[in-house]
């Protein structure tokens, strides 16, 4: 079953990335339950993703197991190939537009700017788990996983006011820069000063996405003979620290 | 308790969210740092930047902001100062370090006496030649300078560090602080007016020059 779980919490870091918090109440029938999450950035990192069950009754405990979670990520060739596809028709639709009305021609550049800011990192991933159950019955599943995306990430702007007269006075204010191809709605906002390793090991070549997946490391380290020499150690200051 | 921050994250939009306002104490520091090499110490006139940084101590909740935040400073409802933040240690915010051009710093020789030399030789590359090493260690003062051009009195942290070449010997005044090989003078200068410091330095200067021994130098022809 096709589910689109409310984001309900979204951690981000400041030099790029966050953790999403999803959450939803499901029906279950007797036996096994599939669900597909919609709406899941390929930039999100399969290894992270977690789901929680939070039973409504204590006894569910012993009869509502999690029996596994399925995720891959879309393969990169076709993904990139319908990236070009994509791109290219935007590109016919707007050298065919001007004839059209003005809110049209809004509408139409719309459609093209977000195709031409697409990268890989805004295509769909797989996050399926399925759930065996003894009984019928609700159960609310929580969803956490970790997106490697740098473009969505958050910078503070201070403003310090002095006058002759008072003491001075500091007001801070937090912006979000949200690059990704992804909205979030009414959601709770955390922020942590966290940097993201180092791409020299994990980068993707080809320059297409601003993702760092850990999975596309296998191809780079049989290439590359002198993997380990060449993985930098990570600096102290690459830690998560939550802000207040 | 901890307030929530709830709000509408768009795709490609940047939105811009309240985060605190408070009461703050604005400090500013200001220092020179002077340290001499075996050439430079000997010149006629050396001109040495003040570095000048604002440290704003938050009245409230420690927040920990991002190193490189921009920052800018409003005076009478008008911007006068855009610059970044270089780190938040507790409740202290502290700026990145500026040059202040308010205020000049000459820095001039007065006197040099030229120490005796000693030759001492080392083995060149070449068997047939060997380098001289000609040191010696002169005695030297100059004169430290600062003029403050602002309309306000300024106070500031001279800091000289000693080399292994270049030691200090004494000065006038004397440093309000040493913690070796740190030499600091806290100085408060009026409005536009200037404040002077001579500083006595033992300067070990060596010079070496490859020559060919005089066992292999050719006989002139008579």
């Amino acid at each position: 079953m096709l589910i689109d779980p409310k984001v309900t919490r979204l951690d981000i870091f400041n030099n790029g990335g966050a953790i999403v918090q999803r959450e939803i109440k499901l029906s279950l029938h007797q036996g096994i339950n599939e669900f597909q999450i919609q709406n899941v950035p390929a930039s999100f990192d399969p290894n992270s993703a977690e789901i929680k069950l939070e039973y409504l009754r204590p006894e569910d405990k012993e009869l509502i197991k999690l029996q596994q979670t399925i995720t891959t990520l879309p393969d990169k060739n076709n993904a990139n190939q319908e990236i070009t596809r994509e791109k290219s028709a935007a590109n016919n639709i707007i050298s065919y537009s001007i004839d059209f009305t003005r809110e049209m021609r809004e509408k139409i550049s719309e459609i093209c700017e977000s195709s031409s800011y697409r990268t890989y990192a805004d295509m769909i991933g797989t996050f399926d788990f399925i759930i065996n159950s003894k009984i019928s019955g609700d159960i609310i599943v929580n969803i956490l996983y970790f997106i490697n995306d740098i473009r969505i990430k958050w910078s503070t702007s201070l403003i310090v006011k002095i006058s002759n007269n008072n003491t001075p006075e500091i007001e801070g204010f937090i912006i979000v820069d949200n690059q990704t191809g992804f909205s979030y709605e009414n959601v709770d906002l955390g922020f942590a000063i966290f940097e993201l390793p180092e791409p020299t090991s994990y980068s993707v070549v080809g320059g297409l996405s601003n993702v760092n997946l850990p999975e596309q490391a296998y191809g780079q380290a049989n290439i590359n003979n002198n993997f380990y020499e060449v993985q930098n150690k990570l600096k102290r200051t690459q830690r998560y620290k939550q802000i207040k | 308790m901890k307030k929530k921050m709830k709000a509408n994250i768009p795709t490609r939009k940047k939105i811009k969210l309240n985060w605190f306002k408070s009461k703050c104490d604005l400090n500013i520091e200001r220092e020179i740092k002077i340290q001499y090499t075996a050439t430079n110490v000997s010149y006629n006139k050396i001109n040495w930047d003040v570095i000048i940084r604002y440290i704003l101590v938050k009245q409230g909740d420690i927040k920990e902001i991002p190193i490189n935040s921009p920052m800018t400073l409003y005076k009478d409802n008008l911007p006068f100062l855009f610059l970044n933040t270089a780190g938040t240690i507790g409740n202290k915010i502290i700026s990145e370090d500026l040059i202040d051009d308010d205020i000049k710093v000459d820095d001039d020789v007065v006197n040099i006496n030229e120490g005796i030399e000693k030759v001492t030789y080392e083995d060149a590359r070449d068997p047939k030649e060997h380098i001289e090493v000609r040191t010696r260690y002169d005695n030297i003062s100059r004169k430290i300078t600062i003029e403050n051009k602002l309309n306000d009195d300024i106070q500031l942290i001279l800091d000289f560090k000693q080399t292994k070449d270049i030691v200090f010997v004494s000065s006038e005044p004397v440093p309000s602080e040493i913690e070796e090989p740190n030499y600091k003078y806290k100085i408060n200068i009026p409005s536009e007016q200037k404040s002077s410091i001579i500083i006595e330095l033992k300067a070990k200067i060596i010079a070496r020059v490859t020559k060919i021994k005089p066992e292999f130098l050719k006989k002139e022809k008579q």
